[in-house]
């Protein structure tokens, strides 16, 4: 077997082991360490690739705050935050046929500018908002869907660790990158709702049907109340980038002592529950983080395999145009999405497509929130769907099976897709800010 | 013979030393082969981390996971320390293919060097640097004391280069500067001149004054060990030919685009000044002299610390490389 | 469809072994707000008395990877490993014996993974400890290495432990599916 060979074996053999229920990061291990023997011919570099791939892939400053902007997400759930953001949206929206998904994706997009990673805004939604939507006599599919899907908006609307990563890959700006993903974050947000609503009327199979007429409603004073403290912490978060106090990575530490001490305001936390929000952080990171460090172990594999420069040398005989290039190459992202975690595809994708279409003379910044736009639909895909799985880890809910969040996130898979189109077409949408 | 090898970077092929690997090492070291006809090389190429991070090639190289690396040494401080002399020997000279040349000759002088790399299971095929390090800032400097009580963002052992100075050093990289800059987390930084113009600097800190901090060995192309005494003699000869030539190719592409690099910035509007010599002394000696710091550290742990640093400043002088300060003087 | 809710009783041993990991993950959370506190003190001390905490960004950067290994035991002993379960929900549904046998299969494969791991990073972790590597930059600002290495090891030797628990009471709760159907 060639190299070559090797790694397009991997892939199925990814495939088929995630299908038997194997721990996805035990998959990606074991399929690198064997492919590896089989590339260097030696258990040793296998075993070294493992070990390094362990002990360094994730050392950087923009992972180290990981568990930083986990935690501030589970302080804003704990302390009720979320939920009067939530309420306070649902408020907002309840005239709307899906007047709750819309609030979900509302709230979503508004706690975006205060945290770095979809995982954080995929855990906080689940705990706030599924139960309510259920209640509400939404379907649970849609009900996990919406959050899934609205969980992107993490990592487009600033900061966002994933822009961090492509500024450092691409030696681009990252401030650029913050500023370029705002209106698409924002029309991404208006995009999903008016599916939400279309949904809503044309596929009540789908959604299910809202008995909205049990929300209370909330008066504008209380309204301000509830949502002051989530505008504080925006404030404090954004105003920080801006204001030059400090720097996007080092937001998740900051944003997270912010939401401890407002957590403490309203008087929420006892040691016993700074103790469990503290195990649940841990949960959420080790889990994730875990998965991220064996995926670096695969990209590792299929770097030594050749196969991502097989593929671009494959495409360059093609001389197709930039847009033929750049189609080809979001669908590339795509499909590695189903299998990798974002970073991973970033780490493996760029060094490799930037010689390509840098000739062209693409504005990078347009470029890197397309790219963004694309990796996080892997967020949503099965089998290896981080979004997805990260619902299914705060979920306390047997009923809810993954195929279901898969199925409910599809309908938003598709809509980021038209999003890609309407950003290549519309390139000032990402530029107009910059 | 046909050899399979790989050669990885944590750093992307926009580095130029990376490039150089790919555009030239690889194509010229192939082509050499082809004319002796007996063997050839196929490459795997993994840059920008792909298949080790900065901090992870000398590892991997070590451990054989790949046959080539781009070892950027400058974070290694621990495992390769003599390595890191012309971080604490600032002020010294822009030259930067006379300044690699000399540090070959050091290698050749003080077996630790090379032994450091054989402990890491790897020879230095070519030393790669970068080209001289400058202020650039949101304000006018006029002499070194305009800089105190400004935050100044740098990294690595440069941090070292502000004490002293009564400014801030604020850690960061490359891909940081400009938004911390626009934000008014820092003031300014320390670059070298070469990344000016990419960076688009002069955007948000358009003073550039040359104080000279110097140019620097900062990285290496090295090779496994174990492999490079498995290589027949004529494939041997080739690669030490051709790093030769991708040494002093890289040298003198940092340095050419250091020089392009100030023309743009100056072009799209920046103030470009330069201290006075005197002044530039003045900020040395007004520094705490790291350099012997440094070797004293290494002395006590049973390295050539200051045979190395006094080595170095010799040859330094031998090739009329001049420094603001004599760093080897108590 | 995780193995822990199918043990009924845990052995003396098994609690023990699970309050370890809960001890880890309780260091983990600690090193967390360690981190949080670096991160804040560095802002502070930089914006208002401009001394910044030195080598902030290194020591976080190397403190992630510790972090995740002392919290990954429990984890995976809490069924929080990301997997899919939908095959295998399937098959509980007909035969909950071969679900079992095959989500025990999943967890020996894990078992072996975490020890193949283990051998590989063991002698890293050894040379990082003898060689007195440190954490943070070099020449200016240090630590050493060997807190973050241990707690790295610690996880990782509990982490392979937990998944052969959980590979045996799989094994063992399969065993009895068949006897008592
Ligand atoms: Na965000
Ligand atoms: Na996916």
């Amino acid at each position: 077997m060639s190299n070559v060979e090797i790694g397009l074996a991997s892939i199925a053999v990814i495939l088929v082991l995630i299908q038997t229920g194997m721990h996805v990061a035990i998959a990606l291990m074991a399929v690198s360490f064997v492919g590896v023997i089989l590339v260097k011919g030696k258990f040793a570099i296998a075993g070294a690739l493992l070990s390094q791939a362990a002990l360094d892939s994730v050392a950087r400053y923009s992972f180290g705050v990981i568990p930083l902007f986990v935690l501030m997400g589970v302080l804003v759930g704990a302390s009720g935050l979320g939920r009067d953001l939530f309420d306070v949206a649902g408020q907002l929206f309840r005239k709307f046929r899906g007047g709750l998904g819309i609030a979900t994706v509302f709230a979503n997009a508004i706690f975006a500018a205060v945290n770095g990673t979809s995982i954080a805004s995929a855990s906080v939604f689940t705990k706030v908002a599924v139960p309510e939507l259920i209640r509400q006599g939404y379907t649970p599919r849609f009900s996990v869907g919406v959050v899934a899907g609205s969980s992107v908006l993490g990592m487009l609307i600033p900061p966002s660790l994933l822009l961090i990563l492509y500024g450092i890959l691409a030696e681009v700006s990252i401030g650029d990158l913050f500023k370029a993903g705002i209106l698409p974050g924002i029309v991404l947000a208006v995009l999903f709702s008016v599916a939400i609503i279309l949904m809503a009327r044309f596929a009540s199979g789908f959604t299910g049907v809202s008995n909205r007429l049990d929300t209370a409603s909330i008066a504008t004073s209380e309204m301000l109340l509830k949502s002051a403290p989530v505008v504080a912490l925006i404030l404090l978060v954004l105003g920080g980038i801006y204001g030059g106090f400090f720097t996007p990575t080092e937001a998740g530490g900051v944003g997270a002592l912010g939401a401890f001490l407002v957590a403490q305001f309203k008087g929420r936390l006892g040691w016993r529950e700074i103790g469990r929000i503290l195990i649940e952080t841990g949960q959420v990171t080790a889990s994730i983080t875990f998965l991220i460090i064996a995926a670096h172990m695969y990209s590792r594999l299929l770097a030594l395999t050749g196969l991502p420069n097989a593929m671009t040398d494959l495409l360059a005989t093609w001389n197709l145009g930039l847009t033929g290039i750049l189609v080809l190459y979001l669908i590339v992202i795509i499909l590695l999405g189903t299998i990798l975690d974002s970073a991973s595809i970033l780490l493996i994708l760029l060094p490799l497509i930037l010689p390509v279409v840098e000739p062209f003379g693409i504005n990078l910044v347009w470029f890197g929130i397309v790219t963004i736009i694309a990796v996080e639909i892997g967020l949503l895909t099965p089998p290896l769907g981080v979004a997805c799985f990260v619902i299914k880890s705060n979920l306390d809910d047997d009923r809810i099976g993954l195929s279901d969040i898969f199925a409910g996130a599809a309908p938003f898979a598709l809509i980021m897709v038209v999003m890609i189109a309407i950003v290549m077409i519309a390139p000032w949408l990402a530029l107009a800010l910059i | 013979e046909t050899f399979s090898f790989t050669v990885v970077a944590g750093h992307p092929p926009i580095t130029k030393g990376v490039a150089n690997i790919r555009d030239f090492f690889i194509p010229e070291v192939n082509r050499r082969l082809e004319e002796q006809g007996k063997h050839s090389i196929e490459w795997t190429e993994a840059y920008a981390g792909s298949v080790a991070d900065v901090k992870g090639v000398l590892e991997a190289v070590e451990t054989g996971i790949a046959e080539f690396g781009y070892v950027p040494h400058l974070f290694e401080g621990d495992k390769l320390p003599l390595e890191q002399i012309t971080y604490v020997t600032p002020f010294g000279t822009s030259d930067l293919p006379a300044l690699l040349k000399v540090i070959t000759k050091l290698h050749e002088q003080i077996p630790e060097m090379d032994a450091a790399w054989a402990k890491n299971n790897q020879k230095l095929l070519a030393p790669v640097g970068i080209d001289d390090y400058q202020f650039v800032t949101n304000f006018e400097i006029k002499s070194p004391a305009d800089i105190e009580g400004h935050k100044i963002g740098t990294g690595g052992l440069a941090l070292n280069w502000l004490t002293g100075s009564g400014a801030t050093p604020v850690a960061g990289a490359l891909t940081t500067y400009y938004n911390s800059i626009s934000t008014g987390l820092i003031d300014g930084a320390i670059v070298f001149e070469s990344a000016i113009a990419p960076y688009k600097f002069y955007e948000v800190a358009p003073y550039i004054t040359k104080i000279g901090f110097g140019a620097k060995y900062s990285s290496a192309l090295t090779i496994n060990l174990d492999v490079w005494n498995s290589l027949p003699d004529d494939v041997k000869s080739v690669i030490t030919e051709v790093a030769a030539e991708y040494r002093d190719k890289t040298a003198d592409a940092y340095y050419t685009a250091g020089s392009t690099s100030l023309d743009k910035a100056s072009a799209e509007g920046a103030t470009i000044s330069s201290l006075s010599p005197e002044m530039r002394t003045a900020y040395a000696d007004n520094m705490p002299n790291i350099a012997r710091n440094w070797a004293d550290k290494l002395d006590s742990q049973g390295q050539p610390g200051s045979k190395t640093l006094e080595t170095f400043m010799q040859l330094s002088n031998e090739a009329g490389l001049e420094f603001a300060r004599d760093w080897t003087a108590e | 469809m995780t193995a822990e809710l199918r043990v009924a009783s845990p052995s003396a041993a098994q609690r023990i072994l699970t309050t370890i990991a809960l001890v880890l993950a309780i260091l983990g959370g600690l090193g967390t707000v360690a981190i949080m506190a670096m991160i804040n003190l560095d802002v502070i001390g930089r914006g208002a008395f401009s001394t910044p905490l030195p080598a902030t960004a290194e020591i976080v950067s190397a403190s992630i990877v510790s972090i995740v290994f002392l919290q990954l035991p429990y984890a995976t002993a809490s069924g929080r490993a990301v997997r899919s379960d939908m095959v295998i929900g399937r098959i509980m549904a007909r035969s909950p014996r071969a679900a079992l046998l095959m989500d025990a299969m999943n967890h020996l494969v894990g078992t072996i993974m975490l020890a193949v791991l283990l051998r590989y990073i063991w002698p890293e972790i050894e040379s990082a400890i003898a060689d007195r590597e440190t954490v943070g930059l070099y020449g200016v600002f240090t630590l050493p290495r060997w807190p973050f290495v241990l707690a790295v090891l610690a996880g990782c030797v509990m982490t392979c432990v937990v998944y052969a628990m959980l590979t045996v009471n799989l094994f063992r709760a399969a065993f009895q599916t068949e006897r008592h159907p």
